[in-house]
């Protein structure tokens, strides 16, 4: 089960680690500048109109170092949609799970592995990744002349453990959704609007009070999305082994 | 070696087909007592068949007696067939002098034959023949 | 007889119809049974419930004694079936195909499958989607005999092929058949091909198991006679169908029918022959066929 996953999303694992690595490349781009322009431009010339590189410059840096950051974001989003959605749907869409169930795999194996495998190797990519946000955003986003701190609404969604997290939920769910809806085309949109949901949802808007120490924040919606990742693992679980044409 | 060949058209079912083949091929000598019969993938090969009807026709030529199957060599006719002929003249000379008796007791020709048709229709209808 | 399959009074429904019912009968171990009958009238249904991807609605099933359980590795390992669309991973190659069979099963025979498919000469470094409809068959087949299942359940597989790519598919099936004594339970249209390597029938309709019997025994007792309209009665035997034309009458009988005069033809039907005067003839049973609990006397 484990070479059939690598082997149908090899071209998308690929395509991922090269996003990742682009991601990684342009941190180190954006950083470099954000040093330079906290190491040159007086406080004051920051973002007025005077001066060439104080002036405008920095606000071109900030607005890449946002772009980079949205690249960030929608990472688990599009995760979602690419690995987790199409892992069911598109073996119910082909038939090709009765090949596969009649070679000698149980249902809950034939789910299990395959997720895992694709879990496993998103993680480790979104691992390497948050390892390098967290000192990216530290840097640009925490910066000076950026303000804030990490624990706002956007830049927490980015670092620390929640990019896994998310990543781990948009797998499940994503998986979950081709279970249920046994149609080809809207698992995708389906899964789009509901981790939108999720996200919205679980972000700072709705929520009554909020942990003002980051990691605790972080360990603590970690654990939230882990709980409903296995819920909606489980159920697809349970579901396919009811299933019946 | 023989090579099968089936004719859907006729209504003798499969297995008696194959049999009768075999049995022709000997009785022409183009089997002989040692040759082996094709082994069951072989013949399904040559002709689109139901291993199972190759089978029960190789059955059959063993409780004919004119095949012998050797544990993990195949089907071979029977080396003891070449016997047979010698039984055969036998029963044949013997068969001679009991019609020269029924001549002598005055039977006529047509009634040997009715004698030796009710016997042997009497030792079927018993199960015997 | 040790069944294979056997099956009483099943059936599947689907929301308001049954797509089977009031089946039950049983498959012969080591038989190479053919299944026929009209569209509709449950063979596909009957091959998705021995194979555990669909559910009774009714009646139970046994597979070698055993229940029918999908998520049994021991029942998944006696069992191979192969749907109607021939289900394959048409981006991966031949040759990945058969390692994706090694890998998903212990009982793999790498030897055979690639004899089969070089018999074929079939390529094996080619995308699977390059290969022609008959060739894809034959690799769908393949596959599922790959791991060397006790019960084969094949849902016409000879479908749309030309006659050379469903020869091949024959052959492999029989070859397979003669080395590892697999019961094969396979519906097709074609019956003149499975005359010729069936040994045992199963015919459904719509609300009944129409034939049930060895192929031998059918073609043995079921005769074609053609005579005058004016002098047919035959009480004892089993009408099948008749057809009248001008003063002449057909009849299809099952069974002895005593002596006739000498204005009779006898004939000895094919199994297509007896096939088409049961489709023409939906409610007439043979006497192989079991009786079901709803059905006293029939004629």
């Amino acid at each position: 089960m484990i070479w059939l996953t690598w082997r149908r999303y090899r071209v998308r694992l690929i395509l991922l680690a090269l996003y990742v690595l682009a991601l990684i490349v342009f941190m180190f781009i954006t950083e470099h500048a954000f040093h330079i322009a906290t190491a040159h431009c007086p406080q004051q010339l920051i973002r007025t109109d005077q001066g060439d590189f104080c002036g405008h410059g920095v606000s071109r840096i900030e607005s890449n170092a946002s772009w980079v950051a949205n690249g960030i974001g929608i990472l688990p989003v599009l995760i979602g949609m690419v690995f987790g959605a199409p892992l069911v749907a598109t073996e119910l869409y082909a038939q090709t799970n009765r090949l596969t169930w009649m070679q000698g795999v149980t249902r809950t194996k034939w789910l299990v592995y395959s997720w895992l495998t694709l879990t496993t190797a998103t993680v480790f990519l979104m691992s390497m990744l948050a390892l390098f946000v967290q000192w990216w955003a530290t840097h640009v986003v925490a910066s000076n002349f950026s303000g804030g701190g990490l624990n706002q609404q956007y830049p927490f969604m980015i670092t620390g453990v929640a990019p896994v997290a998310l990543t781990i939920f948009s797998l499940s769910f994503g998986a979950f959704v081709g279970v249920a809806v046994r149609r080809f085309v809207s698992p995708y949109f389906v899964t789009l609007i509901g981790l939108a949901v999720a996200w919205t949802f679980l972000g700072n808007k709705y929520r009554p009070t909020v942990p003002s120490d980051y990691w605790l924040r972080q360990w603590s919606e970690a654990g939230i999305y882990a709980a409903l990742s296995a819920t909606f693992l489980g159920l697809a679980i349970w579901a396919v082994r009811r299933w019946r044409v | 070696m023989i090579v099968f060949r089936l004719d859907r058209r006729t209504g003798v079912p499969a297995y008696r087909q194959l049999v009768d083949q075999v049995r022709h091929a000997v009785n022409l000598g183009l089997l002989q007592p040692g040759d082996q019969l094709p082994a069951v993938r072989e013949v399904v090969k040559q002709i689109t068949i139901n291993p199972n009807t190759v089978h029960r026709a190789y059955r059959e030529l063993e409780l004919l007696g004119l095949t012998e199957g050797r544990v993990g060599s195949g089907t071979f006719i029977k080396a003891s067939l070449a016997e047979q002929p010698n039984q055969q003249s036998k029963l044949l000379s013997r068969l001679e002098r009991w019609i020269r008796d029924a001549q002598e007791a005055g039977l006529s020709a047509e009634a040997i034959e009715a004698l030796v048709d009710k016997a042997t229709r009497q030792m079927k209808e018993e199960g015997e023949l | 007889m040790t069944a294979a399959l056997e099956t009483v009074d099943l059936g599947r429904r689907y929301m308001m119809n049954w797509g089977l019912r009031n089946c039950s009968l049983k498959v012969p171990e080591g038989s190479i049974t053919g299944l026929v009958g009209p569209n509709g009238a449950g063979k596909s249904t009957l091959l998705r419930l021995a194979a555990g991807i669909s559910k009774p609605s009714a009646g139970f099933l046994k597979v070698f004694d055993q229940k029918v359980d999908p998520n049994s590795l021991d029942f998944l390992s006696k069992v191979g079936y192969l749907d109607q669309s021939r289900p394959l991973y048409k981006q991966f190659r031949v040759d990945e195909l058969m390692k994706l069979g090694g890998k998903l099963s212990d009982s793999w025979d790498q030897a055979s499958v690639a004899r089969w498919l070089e018999e074929l000469k079939i390529p094996l470094d080619w995308k699977v989607s390059l290969l022609s409809v008959g060739q894809q068959a034959q690799v769908a087949l393949a596959m599922c005999m790959g791991k060397r299942p006790n019960l084969l359940l094949l849902d016409e597989p000879m479908a749309s092929l030309d006659p050379l790519a469903r020869r091949g598919v024959s052959r492999m099936l029989l070859d397979s058949v003669a080395e590892h004594e697999t019961t094969v339970l396979i519906s097709s249209h074609i019956v003149s091909e499975l005359e010729s390597i069936c040994d045992y029938l199963i015919m459904l309709s719509k609300s009944r198991v129409q034939i049930a019997g060895t192929v031998e025994s059918l073609l043995a007792n079921h005769h074609v006679l053609v005579g005058p309209l004016a002098s047919a009665s035959f009480e004892s035997t089993n009408v099948i169908s008749s057809t009248k034309a001008g003063r002449q009458v057909t009849y299809l009988i099952e069974g002895d029918f005593g002596s006739v005069g000498a204005d009779w033809q006898v004939a000895s039907p094919d199994l297509e022959e007896i096939v088409l005067a049961y489709l023409e003839n939906p409610m007439k049973q043979s006497v192989t066929a079991p009786k079901g609990p709803n059905e006293g006397g029939h004629s």
